[in-house]
């Protein structure tokens, strides 16, 4: 087996607060292969965005990395410097965020905006910039990019600026792509030309995707492994295929359950009943445990370790067969 | 309450802040007690005493810990009852400021429209005359006297209120608690009072808090150019204008003394203030 | 559910006028004249007593202005509606007041739609204290039993909102909305801010609230999987205008307007990757509304009558109500 991109060990992210230490992070563990593109799925609260920024280094204070390690091209993140860092971001590592209209500056042309990341993180000169930033317009599927390069962010529609910030993304060939909810704030018909767009792109360059999302029809549509986080946790982690058939861990198929679907159209939904528990004040064991309907004594006592439900698929719930404490 | 407890202890600014407030605070009310003589009272007065230098100068006086001024009359008293005729002013001014500004804005910012517009450059001429300049007209035309300077200065500044209340209101009044509001058929004016105004306090505290430092440097500017208090009844501006003439001969302390007083004070106000705005400021957190 | 209309709409219009600053007038070049943003235009549709009507379509489609114009939250422009065959377009003020009671409101984002400032017994005793004498014992009992009613513990209403979460916060926002003992809700959004473990909980207790409480739901989304879930009915709209409505299973089961047809594929759905092509581009701007059918720009079946006449809502079937408006059918 090839050694992995992406390899994260016991991530612990904690931000301390007044009334207490928020466990944004509980020890994680995620891998990601070459050209790989893994959806991570959960509620709001679960950890996603914090992983995200844990792994790009850019957790501010009052939040700290207390532990483990996020292991990229077989070099550990959390070793590095800052100057380090900042030329990792961006270059090997990119960021898609969720509402383009912010993560652009409103007051620079997009060219100027392409052209800042090609500057920083490629040595091309000017003559080579201006041709690179024509082909990832044309790329990101920008209709005459010659007529748009000196447009404004605010001369764009919502689904045209996110294209320009996934060829800002794109722009230093970068071989991970972190995107955050990248389509939350679009409509649905833009929803989906901005997913197959960006499918398309990662695959056609081998780069690596995490995309990160609370809608599990948006992950089960692209990427090959799904992680389910809760409370800071990733509580079932497998191939996409195997998490979406055959959930294992009971809050991916509450999740699952939950959803309206096509095949149940009228009467009462599943319901996950109750509410996400506060980080600050999580219950002893199993976070799902109070939610959950397979709860039994042993899920309040300990907090339950990842076990094979198939080849290539884990969770981490005592009812499973061989499940046990971490 | 308690995590706002917690952010204060720390932000060392804002605990140093609340901390010179406090002093100045019992100061005030106290002081008069502690100190040796009461300023106002002419008869206390000697002036062979006069212009002696803080204690802890050569010729210094232990009677007179901060020197005295050309009457002979103590610093030390002088500044605790001016820091009182200060601080006095500095709240009344800017009380009696935030609520004509706070109903002026909310009446323009709830009515819309004409009312608004009118108002508003009510507002906008009066911002366009120095603040300085109009306070300067109105104790020239009426005279020097506490209440009439605490009226001048209010009719100075409460157009700074009426303006970030209209502000606040306009973005408060789209939010949807407020159409909530509309839908269950409130009136208009329950409306402004029960929804909207609780809800624009918070820029007001902040603005209030930095703006009576504001005023007490208004008045200490207005007092030395001897438009503002009084002779009887001396601020800190008062007590600084005094020592000027004899500034360049030495005698430095008359006026630098209670300048650095009124620094300290307004410094103090200014951190506090700061602090309120960061954490009242829900954008920030 | 009966075939009694409880409010109608015919023919609504509205639009938002901006002005030119004088600023524009001298700099502004091409935007000389005021910019009039066509938000809805001429939309038609009814609620029967007893039923959940669904609008659907995406954001700048009107949905929302619809749903805040026939509230009374803007004064409509054009058309009208009639509540329980009574004409309310025009009222406002006093003679709107006994109304206000009738129809009332849940809004999308349960994080704005809560006064920060009051704890959770007042919100929900203030409109039984303006609509009713009632002493405030009274009142606040009434309140207590909506608390009940939702799921909330009565020893939480002395807690500010921030102190809930988001789908608490949703519960209490719908019972404000049922306090004054509404027969319609018109309900914008009112899952989408939502977890999904969540959405699925308010959806499922406003559909019992429904039955106890002889409701009928006005109900705005954007997300098709949702109405298709709840709505009896519904209404497609797309730039302002209604281009198919319906009963929800025929118009899922048999969509006839190509924006539907691409609304349903565009869906993310568990069934893994669907092979249509996606939509391209955006929607027209509602300041220059097209001449012909709003959606010909983006269609994949554009002819060219479609870019000069504006088709018109008519009925495609006698027995079911299907209305569509397209020149291919």
């Amino acid at each position: 087996m090839p050694a992995p991109l992406l390899e994260v060990r016991g991530l612990k992210t904690y931000f301390t607060l007044w009334g207490g230490v928020v466990k944004a992070l509980d020890g994680i563990d995620l891998t990601l292969g070459v050209g790989e593109i893994m959806g991570i799925v959960g509620e709001s609260g679960g950890g996603k965005s914090v992983t995200a920024f844990s792994i790009m280094r850019l957790i501010d204070p009052p939040g700290r990395i207390e532990a483990g390690k996020i292991l990229f091209e077989g070099e550990d993140l959390l070793s590095k410097s800052e100057a380090e860092m900042r030329k990792m971001r961006g270059r090997a590592i990119s960021m898609v965020f969720q509402d383009p209209m912010t993560a652009l500056n409103p007051l620079h042309t997009i060219k100027d905006q392409i052209d800042e990341a090609l500057r920083l993180h490629t040595g091309m000169n000017e003559r080579e910039r201006g041709e690179r930033i024509l082909s990832l317009l044309h790329e990101v599927g920008i209709p005459n990019p010659e007529e748009r390069l000196s447009s404004y962010p605010h001369q764009f529609s919502g689904g045209m600026l996110q294209r320009v910030v996934i060829a800002i993304a794109l722009a230093a060939g970068p071989r991970l792509i972190i995107a955050d909810e990248p389509t939350t704030a679009l409509d649905v018909t833009v929803q989906a030309q901005i997913l197959s767009l960006m499918e398309a792109t990662v695959r056609e360059r081998g780069a690596a995707l995490i995309l990160i999302t609370h809608d599990l029809a948006v992950a089960a549509g692209m990427a090959d492994k799904i992680a389910v986080m809760y409370c800071g946790r990733v509580v079932e982690a497998g191939t996409a295929d195997s998490v979406i058939r055959s959930p294992a861990h009971p809050y991916t198929r509450g999740l699952l359950n939950s959803m309206p679907s096509a095949a149940q159209t009228k009467g009462r939904l599943a319901q996950i009943p109750g509410v996400v528990p506060s980080l600050l004040d999580l219950p002893p064991g199993c976070a799902f445990a109070p939610r959950c309907e397979l709860a039994c004594d042993a899920c309040g006592a300990g907090v339950p370790a990842m076990v094979q439900v198939e080849p290539g698929h884990e969770a981490a719930c005592f009812a499973l067969n061989g499940g046990g404490n971490i | 309450m308690s995590e706002f407890l917690f952010r204060f202890s720390r932000d060392k600014g804002a605990v140093f802040g609340f901390a010179v407030i406090a002093l100045f605070a019992l100061l005030a009310p106290i002081g008069p007690y502690f100190v040796s003589q009461n300023p106002y009272d002419l008869g206390s007065l000697d002036l062979a005493n006069a212009y002696k230098p803080p204690a802890w100068l050569a010729d210094g006086d232990a009677a007179f810990p901060l020197g005295t001024d050309e009457q002979g009359r103590d610093m030390l008293s002088g500044i605790v009852y001016g820091t009182r005729i200060s601080l006095f002013i500095g709240l009344c001014v800017t009380l009696f400021s935030c609520a004509l500004g706070t109903i002026v804005g909310l009446w323009a910012g709830c009515a819309g429209g004409r009312v608004d517009s009118v108002l508003m450059r009510i507002v906008d001429v009066q911002l366009s005359f120095p603040a300085m300049l109009v306070a300067l007209f109105i104790m020239s035309a009426f005279g020097r006297g506490l209440w009439k300077l605490i009226a001048a200065l209010t009719l100075v500044g409460w157009v700074m209120y009426a303006r970030t209340v209209r502000g606040a209101v306009l973005a408060e009044k789209g939010r949807e608690y407020v159409e909530a509001a509309r839908l269950i058929g409130l009136p208009p004016i329950l409306l402004a009072l029960r929804h909207i105004l609780p809800n624009v306090a918070t820029p007001l505290i902040v603005i209030a808090t930095v703006q009576v430092g504001n005023v007490i440097l208004t008045e200490a500017t207005l007092s030395y150019l001897g438009v503002g208090v009084p002779v009887t009844e001396p601020s800190l501006g008062l007590l600084v204008k005094n020592g000027y003439d004899v500034l360049f001969s030495g005698i430095w302390w008359v006026s630098v003394l209670p300048g650095s007083f009124i620094m300290l004070l307004v410094f103090g106000i200014n951190l506090l203030g700061d602090f309120l705005r960061d954490e009242l400021n829900p954008r920030l957190k | 559910m009966t075939d009694e209309l409880l409010l109608e709409v015919r023919n609504l219009t509205q639009y938002f006028e901006r002005p030119v600053s004088w600023l524009e007038r001298v700099f502004g070049g091409k935007q000389q004249k005021s910019r009039v943003v066509h938000a809805v235009n001429g939309v038609s549709f009814a609620v029967r007593r007893g039923e959940v009507f669904g609008l659907v379509g995406e954001s700048g489609c009107g949905k929302s202005t619809t749903a805040r114009t026939v509230v009374g939250l803007l004064p409509p422009k054009g058309g009208e509606i009639l509540f329980a065959s009574k004409d309310i377009t025009g009222l406002s003020g006093a003679k709107l007041t006994p109304l206000r009671r009738k129809i009332q409101m849940v809004f999308q984002n349960p994080y704005a739609s809560l006064d920060p400032r009051q704890r959770i017994e007042d919100i929900l005793t203030e409109p039984i204290l303006f609509h009713e004498s009632v002493s405030r014992a009274d009142a606040r009992e009434r309140a207590m039993a909506l608390l009940d009613k939702i799921g909330l513990h009565r020893d939480q209403a002395r807690r500010y909102p921030h102190q809930f979460s988001g789908g608490q916060r949703q519960r209490i926002a719908i019972a404000r909305a049922l306090a004054t003992g509404p027969e319609l809700v018109v309900a914008d959004e009112p899952v989408s801010a939502l977890d999904v473990s969540v959405q699925a909980q308010i959806l499922n207790l406003m559909m019992d609230l429904k039955d106890e409480f002889d409701l009928s739901y006005l109900f705005i989304a954007h997300d098709l999987s949702v109405v298709r879930h709840v709505a009896d009915r519904l209404a497609v709209m797309y730039l302002g205008f209604v281009v198919e409505s319906g009963s929800s299973e025929e118009v899922f089961e048999r969509p006839l307007h190509p924006y539907t047809v691409a609304l349903l594929d565009a869906a993310p759905s568990l069934a893994k990757k669907s092979k249509s092509v996606p939509l391209t581009g955006d929607a027209p701007s509602p300041v220059n509304l097209p001449p012909g059918c709003p959606f010909a720009s983006r269609c994949p079946k554009s002819r060219p009558e479609c870019e000069t006449e504006r088709p018109t809502l008519r009925e495609v079937s006698e027995s079911s109500g299907r209305l569509l408006a397209c020149h291919q059918q």
